[in-house]
């Protein structure tokens, strides 16, 4: 019986234990001397999502092993599954006019997940947590963005909406935010950004959000709230001045290097000018970032920032319908101001002369545009395009996406 | 591994003409828990943290038998398979295939327990790139079993409530489908 175990045969059976007087367990745990605490976590680290989240069932210490912050922050380090997040709707009419989405005659939405690679082939589908539909003003929430595997929703899709949420379809769980305090009734018309971005010294995921008032008789004023799920409550950021500005697309920013980015324009007595707004997450203070140059506000432009392949920098594609031309730049070495480079110039494409859509940058370095309806990928250097065969419908969110176990410890998130 | 006899025939054979013994492989001596006697080559030996610091440390001679009470004979020759092997691939051009090729045969020839009691003996032994297969090993193994079946290969009881677990799974119901039926 025991050469059997030497040489890696079957295990004791039951009958046989039970013969020499002694339970399974007291075998098994003389057998492996005990295995030391520290490996654990070494081996739950290598498992899949679905695996861990069964296993916090296994007993107790598990559970708390799994759940630990410094277990949940080694897993999205170690991850090495990178993916795409794609939320797809499908309308009669969808219109991306600068800086909102309107969609006429909603039919219903869908989300899923692409792996960031050559074939960019379908990892899974996404399921949503349905009972969040019931909240809804318009007709579906909007992803505003993602970060270490935590989307951020809000319902803002044409009528003032206040319901956010934050929900990582990996672990299937989500938190839906207090209503923030600025807001139609009390503050007039306005106009709302919003960011979700780590602060990676205390450990916690913030939401941003950025209202520039319309209804005032002075310059514009931009007012800014700050949420922090570690708080579980938003904050008016006082006496934390905003530079004297307003977001010019509301449905885009950027988080890299710990900050958050949108588009803005500075409003001065003399000039109005395009540049970057930043907010350091961590230390809770706004900044600027330059553009590579100097855009006029009396062109139709449609500046839209994203991050660049690396995810280590920002970049920004300028859009011109009138004048049919999309320029993409990257930031080489973000410390560098002046590492501004424009990488790639397009003009109208295909049979139909359309002019693509930018989207995102793929890990390798390309762009992923929307080109008559579907999505292509463009590599930046061959200028070639490839055909990625994700079509049919409106595609409203494309971005890069990482699984994690973000929220697991929250017992005041819902489950689905 | 080679019986102290034929290890005295495979030193003679290599000191030669001149008697001398410096072409000889240098070979490090442990001595198992269950009081088995082996001769490691150098280089081997040396992937062994554990081992390479109770030399190294105190310039302690080769002729000194190293203890490794907490290490069975059977876990030293897998694990000297396996180290051998490392070194011997480590400088190929095809290095990950083959290793790839050799991990998969290696793990085959093992039952989970016998995983598990291994990556103890990585652990204390201190082979990165060992305990790492290990690990990997045994995660691969249980990420489609189900709670039942990963609480009896480790070993730990369940300290749960009926209540508890059947709330835990609840919670989250589409964890628990769609695994692997085989139980031990």
């Amino acid at each position: 019986m025991w050469d059997d175990c030497y040489e890696g045969k079957s295990l004791l059976s039951p009958a046989s234990t039970s013969k020499l007087g002694l339970s399974i367990s007291d075998v098994i745990t003389d057998w492996l001397k005990s295995l030391p605490e520290e490996l654990i976590p070494d081996i739950l680290i290598r498992l899949p999502i679905k695996s861990l989240i069964r296993f916090t069932s296994v007993c107790k210490p598990w559970m708390s092993t799994i759940k630990d912050p410094t277990f949940v922050r080694n897993f999205s380090d170690q991850n090495a599954t990178h993916l795409i997040l794609l939320h797809v709707v499908q309308s009669e009419g969808y219109f991306n006019p600068e800086g909102t989405i309107q969609i006429i005659g909603f039919q219903e939405d869908s989300y899923s997940l692409l792996h960031d690679d050559t074939a960019v082939s379908e990892y899974c589908k996404v399921e949503f947590p349905i009972a969040l539909n019931e909240e809804l003003i318009n007709p579906c929430f909007r992803v505003v963005g993602t970060c270490n595997g935590l989307v951020l929703l809000a319902d803002d899709l044409g009528d003032y909406g206040y319901t956010f949420v934050l929900w990582n379809p990996s672990i299937r769980k989500y938190v839906t935010l207090p209503k923030p305090s600025v807001w139609f009734s009390t503050h007039g018309r306005y106009d709302a950004s919003l960011g979700l971005g780590y602060d990676a010294i205390s450990n916690d995921y913030k939401v941003v959000r950025l209202t520039t008032l319309f209804d005032q008789s002075d310059d514009c004023l931009t007012k800014a709230q700050v949420y922090s799920l570690g708080e579980g409550s938003w904050k008016m950021l006082l006496p934390v001045p905003v530079p004297q500005c307003f977001v010019s697309d509301s449905l885009v920013h950027v988080f890299v290097n710990g900050s958050l980015h949108w588009m803005a324009i500075q409003w001065t007595e003399i000039y109005m000018n395009y540049f970057i707004l930043t907010f350091d997450v961590a230390g809770e203070s706004f900044g600027e970032r330059l553009l590579p140059k100097s855009f006029k506000l009396d062109e139709p432009l449609d500046l839209r920032l994203s991050v660049s392949g690396d995810r280590k920098s920002i970049a920004l594609f300028v859009r011109c319908k009138r004048d049919s031309f999309l320029d993409v730049w990257v930031m080489k070495e973000y410390s560098e101001e002046k590492s501004w480079t424009k990488v790639v110039v397009l003009g109208p494409q295909g049979p139909e002369r359309s002019l693509p859509m930018a989207f995102c940058f793929k890990r390798s370095g390309e762009v992923i545009l929307e080109l008559s309806h579907e999505l292509v990928s463009l590599d930046v250097v061959s200028k070639g395009f490839k055909r990625l065969g994700i079509s049919g419908g409106h595609i409203c969110y494309v971005d890069s996406f990482e699984e994690s176990l973000v929220l697991l410890d929250r017992d005041d998130a819902a489950s689905y | 591994m080679s019986t102290p006899a034929e290890n005295e025939a495979s030193i003679k054979q290599e000191s030669g003409p001149s008697g001398t013994v410096q072409d000889k492989p240098k070979k490090i001596v442990v001595r198992t828990g269950d009081g088995e006697v082996f001769e490691l080559k150098e280089e081997v030996a040396m992937e062994m943290e554990t081992i390479k610091t109770f030399f190294m440390e105190d310039n302690i001679s080769y002729e000194t038998v190293m203890p490794l009470t907490n290490v069975d004979s059977w876990e030293l020759v897998k694990v000297i398979e396996y180290c051998s092997k490392y070194v011997e691939l480590k400088n190929k051009e095809n290095f990950h295939k083959e290793l790839k090729a050799f991990q998969d045969e290696f793990v085959k020839s093992m039952s989970p327990k016998t995983l598990l009691s291994l990556s103890n003996v990585a652990n204390y032994l201190e082979i990165k790139y060992f305990l790492d297969f290990i690990c990997q090993a045994i995660a691969d193994h249980i990420k489609s079993k189900d709670v039942e079946y990963v609480r009896e290969l480790f070993g730990v009881e369940n300290d749960f409530t009926e209540e508890e677990y059947e709330m835990a799974k609840t919670e989250a119901p589409w964890a628990h489908e769609n695994l692997d039926k085989d139980l031990y």
